[in-house]
């Protein structure tokens, strides 16, 4: 059974991240298993309308107000005409946003809800709930996910923080990791190590403090303090750069950490079969995707335990440090070196492995299944537009509940006016990618 | 017999993608339980009392407003009224403490106000009216707020002495300027600290009635003033403020959750630097 699906997500292609290889690779994988998937994204400067990338996957980049770090301007009912008009043109079945910090992702949950689509919804990080801008995102995700068909999450720790922010129903939210395209996370194929003695660790990440920054600008100089043989190469950018600088400098450490700056996509695997060990340090973490990258590449991960990084990668191909502090991070560190040094880890079956247990196709077959679920289930569902304001009324504190009350009938009115004005009669239906005949 | 589930991503297991930890159901039960039966909350009484400070300094505040309308609309003349306040304020000190009452301090500062008034007259006369209204407004605004948020800074008079002299230019002569400043003082310095030290002594009466007569004298001239309609919307918005939004600050502490050990799981961790 083909269905036609339609992703949302502010953040896609030109611009790259976590979120938009998952996009990517998911939909890449969904054509492969015979759906027709169209992406919707706003417009990234001159790269508006829309665009093919590889084996037809239509992507639309709708012009919109940038408000903040590519997050579009939300308005709730603005992207309505626009929005529809697409889903009617590609007939679309099933809307899947991404994101939730993305505007767009939530608009187009809203409009396909009231169209009668089905909607599923991933979310990739974790949020908490006594900052003012967590408290804003979970009341917004608490609206837009009033009528969601059904949540996929990228780990258990990210399910249960979705479950609690948006009050869903546990059995709505399934969990699907993310994956690494094995091929392009191989090793350096070697003979017996040129010098066993000699160890690098490597450090990719974006230089921030959640990132763990401090805690490595700390731990470093203590590591080459205590082993002479081990050396560092650390990518990445942010605003924690300096001090990594500073931290080089202090302890005249040039020799011995390679600073290599913001590291282009494509290059990290280089980066990575440079060294033996991969270092960890985040401070909270939804999946990382780069541990299993690393892991791939035949690295031994030092990570800390937060989030959702205990479920992501098997025993031997870890050491965790049991607390978010320099000391443990040091011990955990020294452990893997030791490891290497008395030769009680073997990294060489690392990449089969992965590549055995974080899979596209895999993940994108179970996400087939979410949508098959819920398309089978639909029929005997009631989704009339009283349901779903009776569900919306039944979400909300007294003057939330009002709120959101008022934005769906305005979204009823704002359907029919439009079906009125622009019928779905009128609408040219877009041709399909023609599939190669195999 | 089934394998029982484990928290893990990378083991295949046979159950759902939807299968959810049974011990964070059973987690979510319980913070569901503490949420549903919410803890103590302050008594409604206290809540009033509370308010009813707040609104009692409200009206203090009203008071110089009412002070410049006599001068300003109305043209009375201020020399009685300062002189009568002034002396109840010397008696009352008197009789209250019971002692003999440093001269030196208030002398040095009516002097200075003295001093100052002709200033002051001038000081800001250039300025249109309504820019002078507007920042008296806000000056307000910002006295409220700071008096009742910490009440034992400075800045709460400063506030005070700097809205009084922005108001001060728009009267006609010097002693007008002089008296308003300094009933102004004592309506708002001196009097708001006789009503607190008649309320760290537990003297209820004297204190309800020093109240009452503070909204009988505010009503009666805004309905002098403005007619009948704005006092029944004053009395109707004094009455809401003090009896209907304790009720609402109640319902907000009742359903107050913060620092649940299941709630901050999520939070990003703090790093130790050791």
């Amino acid at each position: 059974m083909a269905y036609n699906i339609a992703m949302v997500c502010d953040f896609f292609y030109p611009q790259l991240g976590g979120v938009e290889f998952h996009i990517y690779h998911l939909a890449q994988k969904l054509i492969e298993l015979g759906h027709s998937v169209v992406i919707l994204t706003h417009a990234y400067g001159d790269r508006t309308g829309v665009r093919y990338l590889s084996n037809g996957l239509k992507v639309y980049y709708i012009p919109y107000a940038i408000v903040y770090r590519e997050t579009s301007f939300p308005t709730v009912f603005g992207s309505f005409p626009i929005v529809r008009n697409i889903l009617v043109r590609e007939q679309i079945q099933l809307v899947h946003s991404h994101v939730s910090v993305s505007s767009l992702a939530h608009e187009a949950l809203l409009h396909a809800t009231v169209m009668g689509l089905r909607t599923v919804f991933t979310d990739h990080s974790l949020y908490g709930f006594d900052s003012l801008g967590s408290i804003l995102v979970n009341k917004l995700l608490r609206f837009s996910l009033t009528n969601v068909g059904a949540v996929i999450c990228v780990s258990n720790t990210c399910k249960e923080n979705m479950i609690l922010r948006a009050s869903l129903d546990p059995s709505h939210v399934s969990v699907i990791p993310n994956a690494v395209v094995s091929k392009d996370f191989a090793p350096i194929p070697r003979g017996p190590r040129k010098s066993p003695d000699q160890i690098t660790i490597v450090v990719i990440s974006r230089l921030y403090p959640n990132k763990g920054a401090d805690l490595l600008t700390h731990l470093i100089p203590q590591i080459c303090q205590l082993q002479q043989s081990v050396n560092f190469v650390v990518a990445g950018d942010g605003p924690k750069f300096v001090d990594f600088q500073q931290m080089i400098e202090t302890y005249r450490l040039q020799d011995r950490i390679q600073l290599l700056g913001a590291v282009q996509h494509e290059k990290v695997r280089d980066v990575m079969c440079q060294g033996d060990i991969y270092l960890h340090a985040s401070l909270t973490e939804a999946f990382g995707t780069v541990l299993v990258e690393a892991a791939s590449c035949g690295l031994l991960i030092v990570t800390t335990t937060v989030g959702g990084i205990p479920e992501v990668l098997p025993e031997h191909m870890t050491v965790f440090a049991k607390e978010t502090s320099v000391s443990s991070l040091v011990d955990a560190t020294l452990r893997a070196i030791t490891l290497f040094q008395r030769k009680k880890v073997d990294t060489s079956l690392f990449h089969s492995e992965v590549a055995a247990i974080y899979d596209w196709t895999d993940v994108a077959e179970r996400t087939t299944a979410v949508y098959h679920r819920l398309l089978h289930q639909s029929i005997t569902e009631d989704r009339s537009w009283l349901r779903l304001l009776k569900n919306y009324h039944n979400r909300g504190g007294p003057w939330a509940r009002c709120l959101y009350m008022l934005c769906a009938v305005v979204e009823f009115m704002i359907f029919l006016l439009l079906e009125w004005w622009y019928p779905r009669d009128q609408i040219d239906l877009a041709v399909k990618w023609r599939r190669k005949q195999e | 017999m089934k394998q029982r589930w484990q928290r893990l991503l990378w083991l295949k297991q046979d159950f759902p993608d939807n299968h959810t930890d049974p011990d964070f159901l059973r987690e979510v039960s319980e913070l569901r339980n503490v949420q549903l039966n919410p803890s103590s909350t302050s008594s409604y009484s206290r809540v009033v009392g509370d308010f009813l400070l707040f609104y009692h300094r409200a009206l203090n505040t009203g008071l110089m407003y009412i002070t410049f309308t006599l001068l300003y609309y109305y043209r009375c003349d201020p020399v009685y009224i300062t002189g009568a306040l002034t002396s109840l304020a010397f008696l009352a000190s008197v009789l209250f403490h019971r002692a003999t009452v440093s001269l030196k301090s208030p002398l040095i500062i009516i002097f200075s106000m003295l001093v100052l008034s002709p200033v002051l007259k001038s000081l800001s006369r250039t300025t249109s009216s309504d820019s002078i209204w507007t920042i008296s407004c806000w000056l307000t605004l910002f006295y409220v707020a700071s008096v009742s948020l910490q009440s034992q800074s400075i800045v709460s008079t400063n506030l005070l002495v700097a809205n009084v002299a922005v108001l001060a230019s728009r009267l006609s002569s010097t002693t007008d300027v002089f008296c308003f400043l300094l009933i102004c003082i004592e309506l708002n310095v001196l009097l708001p600290y006789f009503e607190r030290s008649l309320l760290d002594r537990k003297l209820f009466t004297t204190y309800g009635t020093t109240f009452l007569i503070n909204n009988a004298v505010v009503y009666y001239f805004v309905t002098q003033f403005l007619g009948w309609i704005y006092t029944t919307v004053f009395a109707f918005s004094a009455v809401t403020f003090v009896f209907g939004l304790p009720r609402y600050f109640i319902y907000w502490q009742k359903h107050y959750y913060k620092n649940g050990p299941l709630l901050s799981r999520w939070d990003a961790r703090r790093p130790v630097l050791d």
